[in-house]
Order: C-alpha cells, then sequence, then structure tokens
C-alpha cells in the first residue's frame, strides 16, 4: 500500500487513543513512533522520532490553558516524512529536523479541536432528541459517529499535510545532506536531546517532590 | 465534554434498574448533563452513580442526588488522576522508556514500548476496574476508601523516583559523550530547567535547542 495513506490510516487510528477512545497510550510517540516506523518499514526512524517527541513533551499535562500540540500527530507526521529518508551517517539529525518541520502542524491540528466541538454538541442534541423519543439507540449512534468523525479527521489532516510537506521536506533534507555545517548542527542538537528531555523531566519530578506527608 | 460517553457507559446499568420507559428516559437525560473528570477516576462516579440510579428507580425523589454528586466528584476526582497517571507515572515510564532507546542496544529497543505499555496499563486498568467495582458495592462510602489508597503519597514517591533515574540518566549519559561537550551538555540542562521553570514551553526549549546546534555547526565545529 502506498506509504503515506498507509500511514495516514494507522496513524490516525492510533491517534483516536489519545481522546476519542481507551487513553491506552498508544498514542503516545513511545509506542506510535515504532510502530509506525515498522509499518513504513523505517523501524530505527520510528525509534528516534517517537523518542525526540516523547522527550519533548514528557513533563506536560493535557490539561489547562497551554494545550500543547498532539504529540502523535506530531510524530506520525516526522516519521511519514523522515521514513524514506536518503542514506546518512546520522538519520537522528534528519528525524530532528521532521520533527521541527512537524511541530507547527500538530498546533494546527490542536486548534481545529474547536470546530469539533461545535459537531460535539449537535450529537448530544442529537442523542437528547433521540432520548427523548424513546430512540435510545442513538446514544450508541452519536458515540460512533463522534468516534469517526475524530478518525476522519486525523486521517485527512495526516494525509494532506504528509503529501504536502513531502516536497518541503525532500528539499530540506538535500540541502542538510550538501551542507555539512548544518549536517554537523543538527547531529549535535540531536545528541543533545536526552538532556533536554532530563531537565523538563527534572523539573516535572522536582516540583512534585514535597508531598509526602 | 465527556457527557455522551458516560451516558453509553452508564446506560445498561440505567435499562437494569429502570422499569418504566418514562422513568429510563428521566435518567437518560439526567446522565446527559455536563460532566468533566479524568478518564480512569470516572469509573467510580460510573459505579456510583449506578448504585444510585438503583436507589432512584424505587424513590425518585432522589433524582436530584446522582447529578449533584456527579458535580461535586468530577473535579476533585480529575485533580486526583492527572497527578497520577498524567503528572507521575506516565512521565517516568515514558522518561525510562526513552532512556532505553537512547542508551540501551539498537536491536532490543523494542523492550521500551513494551515495557511502556505493560507497566503503564497494569495500575491504569486496576484503577478503572477499582473504581467502577467500589463505586457500585460502596457507594459514597467507596471516596473513603479512595482517600485510603493515600493516591497523593504515591505521587510524591514516584517523583522523587523520577528524580533518582533522571540523577542516573543524567550520569549515564554524560559519561557516553566526549568529554568536551559534557560541560556544554550539563549547561544546556541547566538552562532548561530553569527556562521551564520560567514556564517557556517546551516547544520553544526544542527550537532554542534546534538554534543552539545549528549554531554549533556553523561557527564551533
Amino acid at each position: 500500500m502506498n506509504d503515506l495513506l498507509l500511514a495516514s490510516l494507522l496513524g490516525a487510528l492510533l491517534s483516536l487513543d489519545a481522546a476519542a477512545m481507551g487513553q491506552w497510550m498508544f498514542s503516545r510517540p513511545i509506542v506510535l513512533g515504532p510502530i509506525l516506523g515498522f509499518a513504513l518499514g523505517d523501524v530505527p526512524a520510528g525509534f528516534w522520532v517517537g523518542a525526540m517527541v516523547e522527550l519533548i513533551w514528557i513533563s506536560v499535562i493535557p490539561i489547562g490553558v497551554g494545550v500543547p500540540p498532539d504529540v502523535g500527530i506530531v510524530a506520525a507526521l516526522s516519521i511519514l516524512w523522515s521514513h524514506a529518508m536518503p542514506n546518512t551517517p546520522s538519520p537522528q539529525a534528519l528525524c530532528l529536523l521532521s520533527v521541527a518541520i512537524a511541530i507547527p502542524f500538530g498546533v494546527l491540528f490542536k486548534r481545529l479541536d474547536i470546530l469539533q466541538r461545535t459537531f460535539s454538541k449537535y450529537l448530544v442534541r442529537q442523542v437528547e432528541a433521540g432520548v427523548m423519543a424513546g430512540r435510545f439507540q442513538r446514544i450508541g449512534q452519536m458515540v460512533f459517529a463522534g468516534i469517526l468523525l475524530s478518525y476522519l479527521r486525523s486521517f485527512l489532516f495526516l494525509f494532506i499535510v504528509g503529501a504536502g510537506g513531502g516536497a518541503l521536506i525532500s528539499s530540506l533534507y538535500d540541502f542538510t545532506l550538501t551542507t555539512p555545517a548544518v549536517l554537523r548542527g543538527l547531529s549535535y542538537a540531536a545528541n543533545l536531546m536526552p538532556i533536554l528531555g532530563m531537565s523538563l523531566a527534572a523539573h516535572a519530578f522536582w516540583v512534585g517532590r514535597r508531598d509526602i506527608a | 465534554m465527556q457527557n455522551l460517553g458516560f451516558l453509553y457507559a452508564i446506560f445498561p446499568a440505567l435499562k437494569r434498574a429502570h422499569a418504566t420507559e418514562d422513568s429510563l428516559r428521566r435518567a437518560a437525560l439526567r446522565h446527559l448533563s455536563f460532566f468533566n473528570t479524568h478518564p480512569y477516576m470516572a469509573n467510580l462516579v460510573l459505579g456510583i452513580s449506578a448504585a444510585a440510579e438503583e436507589e432512584i428507580a424505587k424513590d425518585s425523589s432522589r433524582e436530584k442526588e446522582v447529578v449533584e454528586l456527579k458535580n461535586h466528584l468530577g473535579g476533585p476526582l480529575a485533580a486526583l488522576g492527572d497527578s497520577l497517571f498524567w503528572g507521575s507515572l506516565r512521565p517516568l515510564l515514558a522518561l525510562l522508556a526513552v532512556e532505553w532507546v537512547w542508551l540501551g542496544p539498537a536491536p532490543l529497543a523494542w523492550i521500551a514500548p513494551v515495557f511502556f505499555l505493560i507497566f503503564y496499563n497494569i495500575p491504569h486498568l486496576e484503577m478503572r476496574k477499582w473504581g467502577l467495582w467500589q463505586g457500585y458495592h460502596l457507594g459514597m462510602r467507596a471516596i473513603e476508601k479512595l482517600r485510603e489508597l493515600k493516591i497523593q503519597r504515591g505521587v510524591a514517591w514516584l517523583h522523587l523516583t523520577g528524580l533518582v533515574c533522571v540523577g542516573f540518566f543524567l550520569l549515564a549519559y554524560l559519561a557516553r559523550i566526549p568529554t568536551g561537550e559534557r560541560v556544554i551538555a550539563f549547561l544546556c540542562g541547566l538552562l532548561f530547567f530553569l527556562l521551564t521553570h520560567r514556564s517557556f514551553p517546551p516547544q520553544i526549549l526544542f527550537y532554542g535547542l534546534l538554534a543552539l546546534g545549528l549554531f554549533m555547526g556553523a561557527f564551533v565545529l
């Protein structure tokens, strides 16, 4: 199957776990990354991207004001773009690059949430009407409709952005591989990624350490 | 916006509790009211509500109680679940998994997501099961049982464990990178810690790291 289609179908399915169904953590980059990497035939890229994206938002709680981008979408886009990367001694550098490009799209995706809320209100009204008329199967139908909408939204986003970004990423990869300074720089940054993750995790744990009563 | 999901989940219990369609309809509409809490802790509310509905079926004057109950429990349970699962368990396990990918042997990298999924979902599913079971059988007394779990203490211990792990991984990581880079790495770590403390969002720090890398690549390396 076409890589883009496969990545979009599978990525959207795993992303459902983030909010629509389950929260079993299949939508987390550290899980979604390797799975997508395996499906697309580039397991190392899946692990690198998964680990990197998981590190960046390791301490973020999905509530409150500062809503983070959808980490699953960021990971899925990054892997889609980086799985077919040209051979290079530093794949992490190229993975880092695709993550950097994917993040703004993850932010954009979260903004689209607002459209979904309007649809959710419509679903609830449908259920109300159904219940009042005694048609209780409406409940299950509208829950299913909501899940389907979430899936379509993720799938279309991944497919469109994945396709559209492909050309940009290719040229960026070419530029990076032909400009040693950039490649060195990205490799350096990629090697420092764990420090970022550790600092963020340390801060999150530090803040919470005190409540042993 | 979990009201629809809540109704969907509790509906079989409503059907069992309410004998007349009119009563069932009122119950269904009742549970369409706004509800929001942590998804795993919601099971406690589900259990308690299912038990409450059985009471309401016998004595419909108690209808308002269950909605009030949901409103009261939603917020505190959300805070509890957020701090335990999103704020402690997940970051700790994610840190371990990521560090395994980064520092462990490449062919065994698959252990990371498997480990993460197993050790996250065991407590997760236990909480769901516990909540539903205790909520249904004990009703509001389940809240006392919840307090007995001393989740806040567990959270603090998880955080301490996390700090120890960070220390360990920091040493392991610094040992692996060339000596010249160690100082810079450590300073970067301090800088990120401080900036996070000042509420810089993680993606900004990420782009900052990227900029640092490009700078190093262009002028230093």
